[in-house]
């Protein structure tokens, strides 16, 4: 008799004990800066996933313990299989990272599954370009792609490169252009060039005969070696990967005057994340303008903030940027991309 | 161990349609017989080995080992609980082990666990049986045929088994083998005091070791009797033309006397011969005589006593103790056998003669019986 | 006594007599099969399914209807069928010729031969495309310029090729030369295991060396010949890597590079319609293998492997001998040393370069280094060790118990369990994938807690590769004849000692075999430890994969030759170990 009562009691304030400790774990985001970094500094080391490696690495890890005396601890998670991984685990309530880089094509999904949280970015952070703010507020982009034409300085001379888009459709191209078959570049140009443009710049590209590539970092690759011309329509970082490595490759790009941008690298914090406050601060830190200096290494900075590279080549080349943003990412894109896909007698599927 | 089968049935699906392998078999084997189980092939007395092993499962029936019943309707023993011992035709001797590994196997296993170094003993003890103990590191198959076949018999017997069961051991020996391996399996049986089933097709190696026959044909024990029996006294023409060499007079018998002799009409002459009950006059008969009953004569007989018929010879061959002949009689070619120093020529007129006793009188054929003449040898 | 005849169901009785006496088996096969249904369930699933399957968002037949009325379908479908048959009448002829050429004649080196035709199946395919585009390229492919200087000689100048491997005939090539090792492995344990008495029969009878291969043993193989076509077959099919790298620059369009199209371009990724063309290739797999139970149900009947010992003989084939052996390193040249030595070439140079004074010129160890300074490069490589050791090992054991029972054991249904082992060859790795990680990330499973650990990645592994295993197993069990069994049975063994005292050591040779494939299988693995591997158990798939988009393939050429250079010691060690083990069994 008396055992049981013993247990009873030890059973019920360990369960009451539990649930106290549950909800104090579940953790708290402040609502202003100061409470942020407060929260942040009782916090772990902040876990993130994404893509970066080498001096990117460095220096944003140099930056953000100057600034707020944090770490992070980054693990690489490239290509969509391990995003839509970290998706599951979230979806059945295994979190492991803070932060994470969410690519275009899952963001909806994230949003869907409800396993990120928003945070109002704005309010922490007013310096912050708002464009580059999720007006959701689930994301803050700090990398943004610029898209260029890439090409092999020993076979192209620089006065033959395309200055325009439409230039690419030049017979003299025929069967020498690479044009990558997710059609990034396009869709990024979608929004200022709307449909009927589009389809009709696609059907010519598609009567051109251009080398159509499955592989973004390959192609580049290939031009760098002379095996192809050029490619209309490469990410920059692609040209900086391959010219970091090897720096006498004989590969140049040039941007056009209609230079398409996309979110190239896009925060998010996870529901149950252990340190959100000091992800919060990482991912606040990266659209920061310091931060965003770093992304130079990642080939990803920002043309919209002043001092980036980016900024500079795009001043340099007077190109105008068209930037269909947080609005055009994701179903819009998803559609548009079908359309660009179907145009170059490709299947669409549904 | 006696070993009761009772009522076995078994059915194959086949393309062309089912077979009745076995056919309500039953038979008992007594504790301590050597019992052989005689027939062509596809007469079922594989299979029904098999139901005995436990390799095969018949559709109904009981089987049962001593007073346990291994297999019935709700009873199934597998093969590994059952305390038998078996030698199959392809001798089955595992080639990645040696002689001596392979002998121990049984002894390894739960149902017959033995102790490491009562293991040794018995396993050389068991090899000296088939005078295989020199051997015993020997990888298996650096073996002759008859080297393995006595390793089987040696992995057979060494967990001293209540039943030993051969499927046919001796069919891939040569002749000379054959022979010497039938009188050794035989020795060892009677000596360990064994209970033995034995399958074969071949009569000699049946008469040669049996205590009792069954003769076997579309899954019915058609006869089942010592060896003497089953020679002497076929109970049908497919028995008597299985076992031995016969040869048929067909025809009626014409009368019946006291004494159970009778006389049997036949084409080929008149036939005096023991008459079994039951065989009226005018009811079809074949008269069976064996080969070797009877004698060849090169004058007609005066002896009223002995049957005789006449004929001419068609066929001598000379078989190295015997000369093996065909003689021609009337319509029919009669296999008779004679001294190798006879003087047999072809086409030379002799007469047999055999002794009333020697003929055996089976029912007369009838058109729904099929024909059986004698196989070729 | 009289005991009335009463017939009950046999096959009921049969199966629960089965399952209770071989209680041992039925568990791990039921396991087993549990384990093979999750990625077969959530691919059927998926077909219905709108949306991420983490979210889905509802049922539909919409993906089905797309899928099939696709007007492209039909036509990739029949350049897959083409590409595929030839391939694999290529691959077949190749590695059947080899097996025999390495097991049964006197050709010089074959204890070398069947060390060097593992290693081609170390290469990960993406290398491997990678490694002849940088050779046959038809501008800068470094064959095609030493060629090009080699015709300059004789005045004959082009500024391409002249071989170009964007072309039909360079996917036939890549699809042939590929598949060769698995097959060979699959075959090769039968030859092995033959019987030498029926080939003598034939050439006592006058048949020449020739005629006796193809009229006896050859058919006396088909079983295990033909599972391999089929297996080899579908391998074909669903390659993607060779037609993305390859065909698509070249224009041609094969079925997975549609299902490139329809399935992963666009946001958000389709897996309901990917899951469709992974159901058609499941259901194309089980028309071959209906089609393959009949071809073979005639030869099933005959087992090779009898008691009465077998010491394969060796056949003679004269001065073939040289001719047979440059034939062999000509297969090697092309199928390991050209992929070898290019890789080798970019990963001394910071990006390819075709051949030439100024590219030597920037030779350097840089990339090696790099590899080296990962810090990660010594727990990956340990965990990859462990992951092939462990997946080989419960492959092999879990194939050859599925396959005895659908060889051996009598009881209905076994087809089914066959064509069972059989379908998850035709499921994309990343759905296996998903499907486990679904399965251990939800209730029941998520209770074990092993989500993330190496028991999942080795599960994938196993179902990814448990196909192969059964087919090799099925070809070599049905060699063994029943008695050497029944004789372990009425000697007092029970099925599961029988198994692994009497039948997997006579299997010896074939069990070998396959260990080796699926290890260096798991090894080289691809889509699936990339989706399964944790923080913990990053193994080489996940360093492939990061040096590959960050380092202008000179990196991931690096990683390649390593791997070439590792494996081959490991290949070395392996086959001696086969051999000591087959020597025991009194067959050289």
């Amino acid at each position: 008799m008396h055992c049981i009562a013993s247990y009873t009691r030890a059973l019920v304030f360990g369960g009451a004990f539990m649930l106290l400790a549950s909800t104090v774990s579940a953790a708290e985001i402040g609502k202003t800066l100061e409470e942020v970094i407060a929260l942040a500094k009782k916090e772990g080391t902040v876990q993130v996933a994404n893509s970066w490696r080498g001096r990117m690495l460095k220096e944003v890890a140099k930056g953000f313990e100057a600034r707020y005396g944090l770490t992070f601890k980054q693990t690489y998670v490239g290509g969509i299989s391990s995003r839509e991984r970290i998706l599951s685990e979230a979806v059945a309530g295994l979190v492991e990272y803070d932060v994470v880089n969410v690519s275009g094509e899952l963001r909806p999904q994230y949003i869907k599954a409800e396993v990120i949280v928003p945070v109002g970015w704005g309010t922490l952070f007013p310096e912050v370009n708002p464009m580059l703010i999720d007006p959701k507020g689930y994301f803050i982009a700090a990398g943004i792609s610029r898209y260029a034409i890439i090409y092999n300085t020993n076979t192209v001379a620089a006065a033959d490169v395309p200055k325009t888009w439409e230039d690419c459709l030049d017979p003299k191209w025929k069967r020498k252009v690479a044009i990558y078959t997710r059609p990034r570049t396009f869709t990024g140009l979608w929004p200022g060039w709307g449909e009927t443009r589009s389809l009709d710049f696609h059907r010519k590209l598609r009567a051109n005969d251009p080398i159509w590539t499955a592989d973004q970092t390959g192609t580049a690759a290939k031009i760098a070696q002379g095996e192809y011309a050029l490619s209309c329509g490469l990410p920059y970082h692609t040209y900086l990967n391959i010219k970091r490595r090897d720096k006498t490759a004989p590969i140049a790009f040039a941007y056009p005057t209609e230079l398409p941008l996309q979110i190239g690298e896009a925060f998010a914090i996870m529901k149950g994340a252990k340190n959100p406050n000091a992800a919060i601060l990482f991912a606040g830190f990266l659209a920061s303008k310091e931060g965003q200096k770093s992304y130079k290494h990642f080939g990803r900075s920002n043309p919209f903030v002043e001092g980036t590279v980016a900024n500079e080549q795009v001043a340099a080349a007077k190109s105008k940027l068209i930037f269909g943003g947080w609005d055009f990412a994701g179903a819009k894109e998803g559609a548009a991309a079908k359309k660009i896909v179907e145009a170059w007698g490709f299947p669409k599927g549904k | 161990m006696e070993v009761v089968v009772r009522e076995l049935n078994k059915r194959f699906g086949t393309s062309h349609g089912d077979v009745n392998a076995l056919n309500t078999l039953s038979f008992d084997v007594k504790k301590g017989e050597f019992y052989t189980l005689l027939g062509p092939s596809g007469c079922g007395k594989s299979t029904t080995l098999r139901c005995i092993a436990g390799l095969e499962r018949a559709d109904g029936g009981e089987i049962r080992i001593g007073d346990r019943v291994v297999a019935a309707v709700n009873v199934w023993t597998p093969p590994n609980e059952r305390p038998i011992g078996m030698v199959f035709q392809s001798y089955a001797i595992w080639p990645h082990m040696t002689v001596y590994k392979n002998v121990e196997f049984p002894l390894r296993q739960r149902r017959n666990r033995v102790p490491k170094k009562a293991r040794r003993d018995m396993v050389m003890e068991v090899l000296a049986l088939v005078q295989m103990e020199a051997l015993a590191d020997r990888p298996a198959p650096f073996l002759s045929g008859g080297q393995q076949q006595r390793v089987a018999l040696a992995r057979a017997l060494v967990s001293r088994p209540d039943v030993l069961l051969l499927d046919e051991p001796l069919s891939n020996l040569d002749a000379k083998l054959r022979e010497e391996l039938r009188v050794e399996i035989k020795e060892l049986t009677r000596r360990l005091g064994i209970t033995s089933i034995y399958v074969t097709h071949d009569q000699v190696e049946a008469l040669a070791m049996s205590d009792r026959i069954a003769v076997m044909q579309g899954g019915r024990i058609l006869q089942e009797g010592s060896p003497k029996d089953i020679y002497l006294r076929p109970e049908t023409s497919f028995v008597a033309q299985f076992v031995g060499q016969v040869n048929f007079f067909s025809g009626a018998v014409s009368t019946a006397t006291q004494d159970g002799y009778g006389v049997v009409e036949t084409p080929q002459g008149r036939l005096r011969c023991n008459l079994p009950a039951g065989m009226a006059p005018g009811a079809a008969a074949m008269v069976a005589v064996r080969p070797e009953a009877m004698t060849i004569a090169s004058t007609a007989g005066l002896d009223a006593a002995l049957n005789e018929v006449e004929g001419a010879i068609e066929k001598a061959i000379f078989l190295g103790d015997i000369i093996d002949c065909q003689v021609q009689v009337g319509t029919e070619s009669v296999r008779a056998r004679t001294s190798a120093v006879d003087d047999v020529t072809p086409g030379k007129r002799v007469w047999l003669r055999f002794s009333p006793d020697a003929c055996v009188v089976l029912p007369g054929r009838t058109s729904a019986e099929p024909e059986l003449r004698q196989a070729p040898r | 006594m009289g005991m009335g005849s009463l017939t009950v169901a046999r096959g009921m009785r049969m199966s629960w007599d089965v399952l209770r006496h071989h209680a041992l088996v039925a568990l791990v096969l039921v396991t087993l099969v549990a384990v093979i249904m999750i990625p077969v369930a959530r691919l059927l699933i998926n077909s219905f399914l709108e949306g991420h399957p983490a979210i889905p968002e509802g049922w539909t037949l919409k993906n089905y209807t797309t899928a099939f009325s696709m007007p492209l379908f039909y036509e990739a479908l029949v350049n897959t069928l083409g590409l595929a048959s030839v391939g694999t009448a290529i691959t077949v002829v190749i590695a059947v010729l080899f097996a025999f050429l390495i097991e049964r004649t006197d050709m010089p080196c074959r204890n070398l031969a069947w060390t060097l035709i593992l290693i081609p199946m170390a290469i990960p395919g993406v290398l491997f495309a990678l490694g002849w585009a940088q050779l046959l390229s038809p501008k800068t492919g470094a064959l095609n310029v030493v060629l090009r200087d080699f015709l300059a000689l004789f005045g004959v100048s082009m500024t391409e090729g002249p071989i170009n491997i964007y072309s039909i005939g360079g996917l036939i090539f890549l699809d042939g030369v590929r598949g060769v090792t698995t097959v060979f492995l699959m075959v090769v344990g039968a030859f092995r295991m033959m019987d030498p008495s029926l080939e003598e029969a034939a050439r006592v009878s006058k048949a020449g060396a020739i005629a006796t291969f193809f009229h006896v043993t050859l058919p006396a193989l088909s079983p295990a010949i033909l599972a391999a076509a089929m297996y080899s077959f579908i391998s074909s099919m669903e390659s993607f890597e060779a037609p993305l790298a390859v065909g698509l620059p070249a224009n041609i369009f094969v079925l997975s590079t549609l299902i490139y199209f329809t399935t992963r371009i666009q946001a958000p990724l389709d897996y309901g319609l990917a899951a469709v063309f992974g159901v058609s290739y499941m259901l194309l797999m089980v028309f071959l293998l209906i089609w393959y139970r009949r071809a073979v149900r005639v030869s099933e009947r005959f087992s090779t492997v009898t008691g009465k010992g077998f010491r394969p003989r060796v056949i003679s084939i004269g001065r073939w001998r040289w001719a047979a052996l440059a034939m062999f390193m000509g297969y090697f040249l092309l199928a390991v040393v050209a992929p070898f030595c290019v890789l080798l070439w970019t990963s001394l140079l910071p990006g390819y370069r075709a051949p030439s004074i100024e590219a030597m010129g920037m030779i350097s160890l840089a990339n090696y280094v790099e590899i080296f300074e990962t810090d990660r490069v010594l727990q990956v490589i340990w965990n990859t060790l462990v992951l092939m050791f462990v997946s080989a090992t419960v492959t092999m054991i879990l194939a050859f118990m599925a396959s005895w029972v659908i060889v051996r054991a009598p009881v209905r249904g076994r087809g089914l369990l066959d064509s069972l082992m059989f379908v998850p060859h035709a499921i994309p790795g990343i759905v296996i994938a998903l499907a486990l990680i679904m399965a251990f990330l939800t209730p029941p499973l998520r209770y074990t807690g092993l989500y993330g650990s190496m028991v999942v990645l080795v599960l994938g592994l196993v179902v990814a590769y448990i196909s192969f295993g059964t087919r090799l197993m099925n070809g070599a069990i049905m060699q063994i004849q029943k008695e050497l069994e029944q004789a372990a049975y009425v000697s007092g063994a029970g099925t599961a000692k029988t198994l692994f005292q009497i039948t997997l050591p006579l299997l010896f040779p074939a069990f070998a075999a396959g260990w080796v494939w699926v290890a260096v299988h798991a090894l080289r693995a691809f889509s699936i430890p990339l989706m399964l591997s944790s923080k913990n158990t990053e193994v080489f798939a996940v360093l492939l994969w990061e040096f590959w988009e960050n380092g202008t393939a000179s990196l991931a050429s690096g990683l390649g030759v390593l791997l070439i250079l590792a494996l081959i010691p490991l290949t070395l060690l392996m086959r001696r170990f086969i051999t000591q083990m087959s020597g025991q069994q009194g067959g050289a």
